[in-house]
Order: structure tokens, then C-alpha cells, then sequence
């Protein structure tokens, strides 16, 4: 009975919060993708940067010659650090990078334009 | 004695506040809300309260035997009371220091820390694993020294509950003399936030002055915005996925290790260890970070 009433209560408080409209998935800019890199990728200074389509995510080639992706995930993004010598593999108006890892074996950035830098980085 | 536990009683008062938060980070546009985050903390939760109420009984039944070779006879006063508060605190500022140094224990923990946004909602995702990472060790000293288990239980339940509000972006700085003595919002987003300068800082429960004698507080600047998290996020709302991923991780690495001397890293030494280059700790991290920051000024 307090299990059932408990699992009640979840499903009220997150049906209250997307009912109050925190259910947005936002767009990035250039500068905010520039902050949300730097900032989550110690160490990483951004130098190029390629939008997604309407923003939702983007890849970044830092200085150093190394990439940051972001990823959308929610209201938030999910930020990876790619070594120079990753695969940016572009076909079909996507960005295709193998991640390898256990919840996201691959990532795909819808990506219609990509620009020169991004192509002169493909494989 | 037969103490009541308090966090059943502060479970309204819990849902109120969140209730109460949500509305003013709508209000104020301070702070932030998503709903599949939120869902996932609350169902961590739950959980968390699950599993906890599976294993009550063998830390109960460990925490009597020790308490039976106590080595005094603390009494039901007052001052046992208020003494047992700020020992258990400290007790939980070494748990939660091991449990950010020591991978073994960060298997556990690093549920409390994987979502990305900071609101009351984050208190709640708790950990459903904390009995088999055997965390309950660290409370094993109050009973030898003879604190009564009801007594360290209750004083543990407070302690919890204090540490619920403080995980708000809607409270700015408390009063100077609160600051210096007590956790507040300020210190713990510290606590949680990945930038290289907070990273590993803040472990207080409820007195900041444990992280000031050891040499583990760090101020919340208003020139370095805290962006919360872990190093690297999950990819997934999943609370089973949350739950468990550091686990998976550890079973592989330590089903690959070359060596005793991996292995013993790959368990126990600090989150992020790996042999030879490319360790991501928190030392390696903050050291990347103040060269990079070195490099940018000069």
C-alpha cells in the first residue's frame, strides 16, 4: 500500500513539473555552445564551431586540434571531448562519430551544411 | 527507547518545498526544472527508500553486536544527543570523502551526483546500492564507542533531513555567521558542480567547518558559475542505467586489469584512475584546468 501510494506520488510530482512547462529542449548559439564546452570540458578552448541543425547540439574543434561534442539530452547537453585523430564521418546531412560507450555507441548531429573545417576533418 | 524516524515525517514537508520550488523557478527564472530529470531523481528515490528498507535489518543487526562491545556507556541525556549529532556528521564527512576518493564507494555515490541540474529533486536521487558498497561501516566507530544504535539513527535521520534544502539554486548566500558554520545552498553547489576549480571540495553534511579544518572547502564564486553534474554525463534518464553504470564499469575494468596492482586501482583507487597516461581524476582534471587557465592569462 505505502509502495503504491509512493509510486503515486512520483508520477504526481513529475506530471506536476512538465505540467508547469520544464519540458523545453533549447537551441544553441555560437556563444553558448562555446561556454557549454569550455565550461564542462576542463581544459578544452574552443576554436571552430559548427551548429547542428536549429541548434540542437553542436561540434566544436578546439585549439589544440582536439573536438567537443554536444549532445542534446533533455533540457541540458551532454558535452564529450574527441582526441584529433576521431573519425568525423559526415553522409546524408548527419555527423556520424562512433562513441563507444555503453548508452551511446554512436552519435549522430543532423548537419545539412557542414562547414569547410568540418569537411577538411573528415576521414 | 523508541525514538520515531523523522524523515517520515518530513516527507510532506519534502513535497511542499518541491512544489514550492518549482513554482518560484517559474516565477524568478533562477534555477532550473526538467521533467524527465525530476522523474528520475524521484524514482531513484524511491528506490533508494526500497532498498534501504531491505537491508535495515542486517545494519541493525551489526550495528547491535558492535554496540554490545561498546567501550562506554553513553547515557540517554541531552548532551549524548547533541554530541551524537555532530560526531555522526562528522562520520558522514568521512564517508563522503571516501566516497568521492575511494571508486569502490563512488559506484554508490555518483547516483546523487548524475543529473545535470540542481533543484530539491536532486536531495532525493539517492543511492540504491550503498548497503552492498558497504557504506554503513562508516557509522560502526559511534557504536563501539557506545552511542546507542536508536540514538545514531536518529541523529542520522536529521542529518538527512538538514541536507535537503540545501539542494536550491533559490537560496542565494545565508547570513556570514551561518555561512562560516553551517552547509548552506552556496557550499553544497559547490559540492556538486564539475568545474575543475569545485571539483571534490564541500563534503559537509551539516557543519562546513569539517571541510575548513581538513582543508576541503571552496567558496562559490559569482565569476565561476557552478555547472552541475559528473565529469562525464550520463547519457540516459534511465534510472536502472543511473543506478548501476559505474558497477558495469567496474566489473569491466576489473575483469580486463593486467595486474594485482591495476586491479587494486581499478576498485579502490580514486574515479577516473586508470594505469599509466590518460587518468581522468579530479587531481588530473583540476591540473589540466590550471594549466589551461595559466596558459589562457599568459
Amino acid at each position: 500500500m505505502m509502495l503504491a501510494l509512493s509510486i503515486l506520488a512520483v508520477l504526481l510530482l513529475t506530471g506536476a513539473v512538465w505540467a508547469m512547462g520544464f519540458r523545453g529542449r533549447p537551441a544553441l548559439d555560437e556563444a553558448a555552445a562555446r561556454d557549454e564546452a569550455e565550461g564542462r570540458l576542463a581544459g578544452f578552448r574552443a576554436g571552430e564551431v559548427a551548429l547542428a541543425d536549429s541548434g540542437r547540439g553542436a561540434v566544436l574543434r578546439g585549439l589544440d586540434g582536439s573536438f567537443a561534442l554536444l549532445l542534446p539530452f533533455g533540457d541540458s547537453w551532454l558535452s564529450r571531448r574527441l582526441p584529433p585523430e576521431t573519425p568525423l564521418d559526415w553522409r546524408d546531412g548527419s555527423l556520424n562519430v562512433r562513441l563507444a560507450e555503453p548508452m551511446l555507441a554512436e552519435a549522430h548531429l543532423p548537419l545539412a551544411q557542414p562547414p569547410l573545417w568540418l569537411r577538411e576533418a573528415r576521414p | 527507547m523508541k525514538l520515531p524516524d523523522p524523515v517520515q515525517y518530513a516527507i510532506p514537508a519534502f513535497v511542499a518545498l518541491i512544489l514550492l520550488e518549482m513554482w518560484l523557478t517559474k516565477r524568478r527564472g533562477v534555477g532550473r526544472y526538467d521533467w524527465r530529470d525530476a522523474g528520475t531523481s524521484l524514482t531513484m528515490g524511491l528506490g533508494s527508500t526500497v532498498a534501504g528498507a531491505l537491508t535495515a535489518g542486517a545494519v541493525l543487526a551489526l550495528s547491535l553486536w558492535v554496540w554490545e562491545h561498546r567501550l562506554l556507556d553513553v547515557p540517554w541525556a541531552w548532551w549524548a544527543f547533541a554530541l551524537c549529532f555532530v560526531l555522526d556528521d562528522l562520520a558522514y564527512y568521512a564517508f563522503h570523502r571516501t566516497a568521492h576518493r575511494v571508486r569502490w564507494f563512488w559506484a554508490s555515490h555518483v547516483i546523487h551526483h548524475s543529473s545535470q541540474h540542481y533543484n530539491l529533486t536532486t536531495a532525493l536521487r539517492q543511492t540504491w546500492t550503498g548497503f552492498f558498497s558497504l557504506s554503513f561501516l562508516f557509522s560502526l566507530p559511534l557504536f563501539l564507542i557506545g552511542f546507542p544504535p536508536a540514538m545514531v539513527f536518529f541523529c542520522s535521520a536529521l542529518n538527512l533531513i538538514y541536507q535537503f534544502w540545501i539542494h536550491t539554486e533559490q537560496i542565494g548566500r545565508m547570513p556570514r555567521w551561518f555561512e562560516a558554520v553551517m552547509n548552506t545552498p552556496s557550499h553544497h553547489r559547490v559540492h556538486h558542480a564539475v568545474n575543475p576549480r569545485y571539483l571534490d571540495r564541500n563534503f559537509a553534511g551539516v557543519f562546513i567547518v569539517w571541510d575548513k579544518l581538513f582543508g576541503t572547502f571552496e567558496a562559490e564564486r559569482d565569476d565561476d558559475r557552478p555547472r552541475y553534474g559528473i565529469v562525464k554525463a550520463l547519457p540516459s534518464f534511465n534510472p536502472l542505467w543511473a543506478a548501476f553504470h559505474e558497477w558495469v564499469a567496474i566489473a569491466k575494468d576489473a575483469a580486463s586489469a593486467r595486474s594485482p596492482r591495476e586491479l587494486w586501482g581499478r576498485l579502490f583507487g580514486p574515479p577516473g584512475w586508470q594505469p599509466g597516461e590518460g587518468a581522468e581524476t579530479s587531481d588530473v582534471i583540476r591540473a589540466r584546468w590550471e594549466a589551461a587557465t595559466t596558459g589562457k592569462e599568459g
